[in-house]
């Protein structure tokens, strides 16, 4: 991240000033277009369906005057009773007549056919197609039911080949006597054709034609996507499908999106026509309508893509052209602090980038030098260290040696079989004995300091119980309470069950034992050892009535080589090692030491090993 | 008892002859490891007190040598040392077959106990 921060900010920063006005402004105007095409497209719909409604009207009437005129023509109105009158020779003449007059009208007007029928509708005269090819459903007397009184224009029906026709009937009224009808048959195909319906609005426009029969939904012209013939299948009318053909055949009009017989997402307007009661839907699908908005968005996002491409190659090469010499530098400096300083930078570019490059290759060398003194001076420090350890702890252990000698001879000449001593031999033998075993603290406290500032204090941790521990203290320290007359206690109780190394902590009540030995009177001494319980700790301390500790002596009494200066601490000897050994090793347990004074009175040393301890 | 004393430093064997002898005992001293070893191949002694630290060869290598030969058995040895010992070093003498590990500096009374522990064994 941190390494490619300049490249990265160069390149997000134009990509986001290139694209975001774009995606800003690609989204306003897509939205502004779409609507602006859908109320285009809308007008343009509702446009062709008024228009396909006034066409509609405009030609039945057209038929409906024909016909109510050619109905009137005088040799009809004088000679169609004829036709319901038994045969004579001369009405078959008559008959020859108006077959041929009809044949001309027929002929004239473009009908399918031109029938004359009685009032139980039996045909009387057929010219052109046969009233009988009407296909039984809807039966033509059903048809025919409609034709009332007056110029009536039928619903749409079917022959049995399929043709599909509107029937026009004419009553047929002689000497007010109703005899029965006149029916037109036009050819709605015809008419569908010879008018705009056939025409198709691009790809997937389509006008629909629709009408309701009894309680069904027919359409009512051939569609363009079904090949399914008029009036062959109702529309369902509880259906999502076609909400705009079901509204426009019951009278309903109206324009909007919505979806059509194939389930299309649609864009449609929708009308009703009274004359024909045909609902007239013109429709066109929505991802046509929308084709070039979609071009559009197509359009913006190849712009933004390539936008975005140029400004990654763009950045890229700014930020390096901008950065190179800075990365070598950055490279450097990484390898640098993987302590390779053999880095140096060729200086080439501009005079600012060569000087830092220059600058750069002195920093790298000096470093190296510095580096390799440090190196050097630390090593020479490492030895001496170590140097002084070993040889500190050679010192001790070679002075073990002759130590031994003179305590065991000094401890032996006690011994009357060595021969008898006078007073002052004995005293001085006294002296040498004591001076010896204060070395020996000294070596041992010497050493255990190193040990423990070493961390190499090897620990025997075994479970005891505190009891024993503090037995084994006091058998140990009860020879030190011989120099003066001192009583010297324990107090713990029992079934305390703890995990220490015993030798270490002999060492720890030693270094206190010795101290209180120390610091108490001559006669009337008191050291007591307890251990008790504390949670999870065991609390040990060790309770003397010695001189005590001044209050501003006792914050640095657990440090090194403290001692504090009084005639009693002179005579006490000792290097100021005691106390901070036992810290060093209570601590090492995870437990904490520390101390009650009151000057004159009593020393009181606390501290807490933990029950578990282990080590830390 | 009849006892052996291994230790490189000279005045402090003397010494240690001298402490065992005020307690009654008979006491052979060598200042050297392989010739301590060659006195307690040749001789019997009831107790050996071997110094652990002395150069060219020290107290482990005489313990390697009769263990070696298979002769730790009958021998009673302690062990004596200068410097800190840790519990694991002391438990392999043990194993070894050595009776006891005593720390220097050494109190007349210390190793009488430990010689009188060993003479009840
Ligand atoms: N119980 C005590 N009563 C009075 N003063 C004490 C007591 N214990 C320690 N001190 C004081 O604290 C000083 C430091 O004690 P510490 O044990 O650390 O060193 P030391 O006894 O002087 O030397 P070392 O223990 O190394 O022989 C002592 O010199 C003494 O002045
Ligand atoms: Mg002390």
């Amino acid at each position: 991240m941190v390494n490619y921060s300049t490249n990265t900010l160069v390149i997000s920063t134009l990509v986001l000033v290139a694209v975001i006005p774009i995606l800003v402004f690609g989204a306003y105007s897509l939205d502004d277009e779409k609507k602006a095409i859908e109320r285009q497209q809308l007008t343009n719909l509702r446009e062709i369906v008024d228009s396909q409604k006034d066409k509609t009207m405009i030609f039945f009437n057209e038929r409906l005057a024909d016909i109510s005129v050619t109905s009137e023509l005088p040799f009809i109105r004088d000679n169609i009773h004829v036709l319901f009158e038994n045969d004579s020779e001369k009405d078959i003449q008559t008959k020859e007549s108006l077959q041929s007059l009809f044949r001309n009208i027929l002929n004239a007007y473009n009908y399918e056919s031109i029938w004359v029928v009685d009032n139980d509708l039996n045909a009387k005269l057929i010219v052109g197609r046969d009233i009988a090819d009407l296909k039984p459903l809807p039966s033509p007397s059903s048809a025919l039911e409609q034709m009332k009184v007056g110029l009536y224009l039928s619903d749409v029906y079917t022959y049995t080949d399929d043709v599909v026709e509107v029937f026009v009937s004419v009553p047929i009224v002689v000497d007010d006597i109703q005899l029965g009808y006149l029916i037109y048959d036009i050819d709605t195909q015809l008419f569908f054709k010879a008018t705009l319906f056939e025409l198709q609005l691009s790809d997937t426009g389509e006008t629909v034609v629709v009408q309701k029969q009894n309680d069904d939904v027919f359409f009512i012209k051939q569609l363009r996507f079904d090949d399914a013939r008029p009036l062959s299948k109702p529309i369902s009318t509880d259906a999502e499908l076609a909400i705009p053909a079901l509204e426009s055949s019951s009278g309903i009009s109206g324009f909007g999106f919505s979806t059509d017989y194939r389930g299309e997402e649609i864009l449609a307007a929708w009308d009703y026509v009274p004359l024909t009661r045909w609902g007239i839907v013109a429709k066109i699908d929505t991802s046509e309508a929308f084709a070039s908005l979609e071009q559009k968005q197509r359009d913006i996002i190849i712009v933004i893509i390539s936008l975005t491409v140029s400004a990654f190659v763009a950045g890229f090469v700014l930020s390096r052209i901008a950065t190179n010499p800075l990365m070598k530098i950055r490279d450097a400096a990484t390898q640098i602090t993987k302590k390779n300083y053999d880095v140096a930078i060729n200086p080439t570019g501009p005079a600012e980038q060569k000087t830092i490059a220059i600058s750069f290759n002195e920093m790298a060398k000096s470093l190296k030098e510095n580096q390799k003194i440090i190196e050097s001076q630390i090593a020479q420090l490492k030895l001496t260290d170590k140097q002084k350890s070993e040889f500190s702890t050679m010192i001790s252990h070679e002075l073990k040696t002759p130590l031994s000698t003179i305590i065991g001879y000094s401890e032996m000449l006690k011994d009357p079989k060595m021969g008898e001593l006078n007073k002052e031999q004995e005293i001085a033998i006294d002296e040498i004995r004591q001076s010896s075993v204060s070395l020996e603290h000294l070596i041992g406290n010497i050493l255990t300091a190193q040990k423990i500032e070493q961390a190499q204090l090897s620990f025997n941790i075994e479970k005891t119980s505190v009891k024993k521990l503090l037995k084994q203290a006091y058998n140990r320290l009860l020879p030190l309470m011989s120099e003066k007359q001192i009583e010297f206690l324990t107090s713990t109780e029992e079934d305390i069950v703890i995990n220490i190394d015993k030798e270490i902590m002999m060492e720890v009540f030693s270094n206190l034992v010795q101290n209180s030995v120390d610091f108490v009177p001559a006669s009337g001494g008191r050291i007591e050892m307890t251990g008790h319980s504390k949670n999870s700790d065991v609390l040990f301390s060790v309770i003397d009535n010695g001189i005590g500790i001044p209050k501003k002596k006792l914050r640095n009494l657990f440090k090194k080589y403290y001692q504090i200066d009084t005639s009693m601490t002179r005579k006490h000897g000792g290097s100021g090692l005691g106390l901070a050994i036992c810290k060093g090793i209570i601590e090492g347990f995870g437990g904490k030491i520390w101390v009650e004074s009151e000057e004159g009175k009593r020393t009181i040393i606390y501290f807490t090993i933990p029950k578990k301890s282990g080590i830390k | 008892m009849k006892i052996l004393i291994i230790d490189d430093n000279e005045s402090l064997a003397i010494m240690f002859s001298r402490m065992l002898e005020l307690g009654g005992h008979k006491t052979i001293a060598s200042n050297d490891g392989r010739n301590g070893l060659a006195l307690i191949q040749k001789e019997k002694f009831d107790v050996i007190v071997l110094d652990l630290s002395m150069p060219e060869f020290s107290g482990y290598d005489i313990l390697d040598a009769l263990e070696k030969d298979d002769m730790m058995k009958d021998k009673k040895i302690i062990v004596l040392t200068a410097t800190a010992i840790t519990q694991e070093q002391i438990d392999r003498l043990k194993k070894q077959g050595v009776k006891d590990v005593l720390k220097k500096p050494i109190r007349p009374d210390v190793i009488n106990e430990a010689l009188k522990n060993i003479a009840g064994q």
